[in-house]
């Protein structure tokens, strides 16, 4: 199905969506409705949460498949200088080995004028969540949870990333032992085909700390090592191993 | 762990994306068993359905931003990685499918599989009723889809009835138990714990 489906259309084919149930020709096209429909992105939600009720109960999954999928993470997850870069919000530090890029010139300079704007954390507060302190909540809450913490941590590291005009700015904060968020930006969006992508530099080398999409709002990530500047670039969508863009913004980040 | 024991499966998420291994354990320990049973149910192989739920626990390790719980709860979404996975599976052994199809029209009995397949669910004799409650064109069509692994057309042409006609079975049918299951008050409480 090479043809743009109308609203209409789709929403005839959200059951057999749901159901993994589309020709192969038709799932593209569909797809691409749907992650850009909340109306269809709803409905095909509650029709996988009734699908969910058919499943046929429960089997105790055999003994010693927690145990593979455990050590299966250690080789999923590994340290700073082995991960892969990740296709999408970032999570993992990647590739210390491969990046050997510095930026250019842009990356001082915008280093230079994140010293001098007085933005960020100046107004920066955690947000008052009306007191919820409970396990409970969607994933947003617990993610601003997470932030707010971090805000509010004595030894967090608060960096202000800002393109070399200061139009454009970032902000991110970084816990001891390199968890960090990036917590608001008015980077303008992107096309789906194009992505941003967040890089710590450590040394002359580039690291990619992760793909952090076409509108990021609030993303964790993971740093390691002696981080002296953080940046992001603009890509093609998926990202880079080694970036040949200019930073769109980009700030210094503190030794602890 | 005693805490996670307590969380909610989107504190859970977000404790993954902090690398908690002890959180993966707890969503597994939650939602592992139906997620297996789907992919058993599907692939008929318990093999098989080992892969598929460590690929899917693999990609939730990895992406647990790809979970909204504003969309869903965790089992649907875990769920519906299983079952997208292991209809791959289904439909990269073509052949196999064929010879599938061939079988399913030639002996099976369409109208008591839902049934069966909830007999089995803990969650409540009243799915059971509700399923069994579709109209049994509507029945067939996601009981041959979801649990099949075949598309709506292959659908058609099993029930010899239009694909228009089949993908509306499939939509309708969904709406239908989801306005029934939600009047029984069934719907949320096995969606954690």
């Amino acid at each position: 199905m090479g043809r743009e489906l109308s609203h209409t259309e789709v929403v005839d084919l959200l059951g057999a969506y749901a159901l993994d149930a589309l020709e192969p020709a038709e799932l593209q096209t569909v797809d691409r409705h749907v992650q850009n429909c909340r109306e269809c992105l709803a409905e095909v939600a509650q029709h996988r949460e009734v699908a969910g009720l058919l499943t046929p109960g429960w089997s105790k999954p055999p003994p010693g498949l927690w145990d593979k999928i455990a050590a299966s993470l250690e080789e999923e997850a590994p340290p700073l200088d082995l991960a892969p870069v990740m296709a999408m919000k970032p999570r993992r530090a990647v590739s210390a080995a491969a990046p050997q890029r510095n930026f250019g010139t842009g990356i001082a300079a915008m280093v230079a004028v994140a010293a001098m704007v007085m933005i960020g954390f100046l107004g920066f507060r955690a947000v008052d969540l009306g007191g919820d302190n409970t396990p409970g909540g969607t994933y947003a809450q617990e993610l601003q949870r997470s932030v707010n913490a971090a805000l509010a941590e004595p030894d967090s590291r608060k960096v202000d990333l800002v393109s070399t005009d200061g139009y454009r700015m970032a902000h991110a904060v970084v816990l001891p032992d390199g968890t960090g968020y990036l917590v608001k930006n008015n980077l303008p969006a992107l096309s789906d085909e194009r992505t941003y992508q967040l890089w710590a530099l450590v040394g002359t080398s580039a690291i990619s700390v992760g793909v952090i999409g076409p509108e990021p709002k609030i993303v964790p990530f993971k740093m390691d090592g002696p981080v002296s500047v953080l940046a992001i670039t603009e890509e093609g969508k998926g990202g880079v191993v080694s970036s040949k863009q200019d930073p769109v913004v980009a700030g210094r980040v503190q030794a602890v | 762990m005693d805490n996670l024991r307590d969380a909610s499966d989107a504190a859970l998420v977000v404790a993954i994306g902090r690398w908690n291994e002890d959180a993966l354990a707890e969503v597994y320990r939650r939602h592992g068993g139906a997620a297996y049973a789907l992919a058993r149910r599907l692939l008929n192989d318990n093999q098989l359905a080992e892969e598929v739920l460590q690929e899917v626990f693999l990609r939730l390790w990895n992406t647990p931003e790809r979970f909204d719980s504003e969309r869903g709860s965790l089992r649907s979404y875990l769920l519906a990685q299983t079952h997208g996975r292991a209809v791959d599976l289904i439909r990269s052994e073509t052949s196999r499918r064929r010879r599938e199809e061939r079988e399913a029209r030639e002996s099976t009995n369409f109208g008591d599989d839902i049934e069966r397949e909830v007999i089995d669910l803990t969650v409540s004799e009243k799915v059971k009723e509700i399923v069994a409650g579709l109209p049994t064109d509507e029945r067939q069509a996601i009981e041959l889809a979801y649990f099949g692994g075949h598309t709506y057309r292959q659908v058609a042409v099993m029930l010899e009835a239009p694909e228009g006609t089949v993908k509306s079975r499939i939509r309708s049918g969904l709406r239908r138990l989801k306005k029934d299951l939600a009047e029984a008050g069934v719907g949320a409480s096995w969606a954690e714990n």
